[in-house]
């Protein structure tokens, strides 16, 4: 049998199989991440205050590493582009989501993914911080439920699957790859000359 | 030493991302997703040989979602749905009333007592 990547939705893996290998990948990323540093919040806060590019370093390896394999794997005809999975753009629940996201890493220190981390090394912060990301989504559920105009507002301005072809109008994905190199790096380099202007004023 | 092997290995990925996207046209990124639409035939075809017809629509879905055009996809595709339908119609018919050849417009005037 010629395999095709995604494995499950391409139809090479039933379910049971595929959580399974779900767990093993979810051990091993959070493996990554304790080793990235990712595991304790002082190394995340700094990142709002531009002193420290450990966040946008690791982030912007992994986004370019996974963007050139997926690249590759499709170019080479062993990836599916149309069955791998992307999420719908909400712009307005985008924007407030990751504002509220946003207030919450700067305050605690920790992002969801990283605070799984944190449990796991046993920091104390980060247990507080999941115990209130989940209360957090328990009230936002009752209120959706609760409330039309929350669905409402959730559930506008829908672009559908909006990827960076959709916005340049064109199928051709090395586009879509040069652009994804171009904003990583981009980001970095003013995360880079940020922190050395943060640098330059603590010095002063 | 474990971080110049990581900004090493992130150079040579990435090197290998660029000389790809230089020399793979947009043609070349079709022929590939065909190639994947025929690998999803060639799995169709082996999920029959094996008798699992659910397994090998699936498959023949996913071939004709990843390239519309595959003309083996919808023959395999009526192949398949044509074999199940014969077995469903091993079932003996009712024999039916013979119909009555179309009226005439003379014989509709004589039946509407006009």
């Amino acid at each position: 049998m010629d395999v095709v990547f995604p494995l499950y939705t391409s139809g090479f893996l039933d379910s049971t199989t595929n959580l399974w290998l779900a767990l093993l990948i979810g051990i091993m990323f959070g493996f990554i991440l304790e080793r990235a540093g990712f595991s304790t919040s002082a190394h995340i806060a700094p990142l709002f205050y531009f002193r420290s590019t450990l966040v946008p370093k690791v982030m912007v390896a992994a986004i370019t590493t996974t963007a050139t394999l997926i690249f590759l794997g499709v170019v080479f005809g062993y990836i599916d582009f149309n069955n791998i999975f992307i999420p719908s753009t909400y712009v307005w629940a985008y924007l407030v989501g990751g504002l509220i996201f946003g207030v919450g890493m700067v305050m605690s220190g920790w992002c969801p993914g990283t605070a799984v981390t944190g449990v796991a090394t046993a920091k104390i912060d980060a247990i507080f911080f999941l115990l209130g990301l989940m209360f957090g989504m328990f009230i936002y559920f009752y209120l959706y439920d609760a409330y039309e105009a929350l669905r409402e507002f959730a559930n506008s301005a829908n672009l559908g699957k909006f990827t960076i072809n959709k916005l340049f109008n064109t199928p051709d994905l090395r586009v879509a790859y040069i652009a994804t190199l171009v904003m990583s790096f981009g980001l970095l380099a003013f995360m880079i000359v940020m922190k050395k202007i943060a640098d330059k004023k603590g010095d002063e | 030493m474990g971080r110049v092997i990581s900004i090493v290995g992130l150079i040579l990925i990435i090197s290998a991302g660029v000389l790809a996207a230089v020399s793979v046209d947009y043609e070349t990124q079709l022929k590939k997703q065909q190639e994947i639409s025929f690998k999803y035939i060639k799995n169709a075809k082996e999920a029959l040989e094996k008798g699992d017809k659910q397994q090998a629509i699936k498959f023949i879905k996913m071939a004709i979602k990843s390239y519309p055009d595959n003309k083996e996809a919808y023959k395999l595709l009526e192949q398949i749905y044509k074999s199940e339908s014969s077995v469903k119609e091993t079932k003996p018919l009712q024999p039916t009333k013979p119909q009555k050849p179309a009226a005439t417009e003379e014989e509709e005037e004589e039946e509407l007592g006009c």
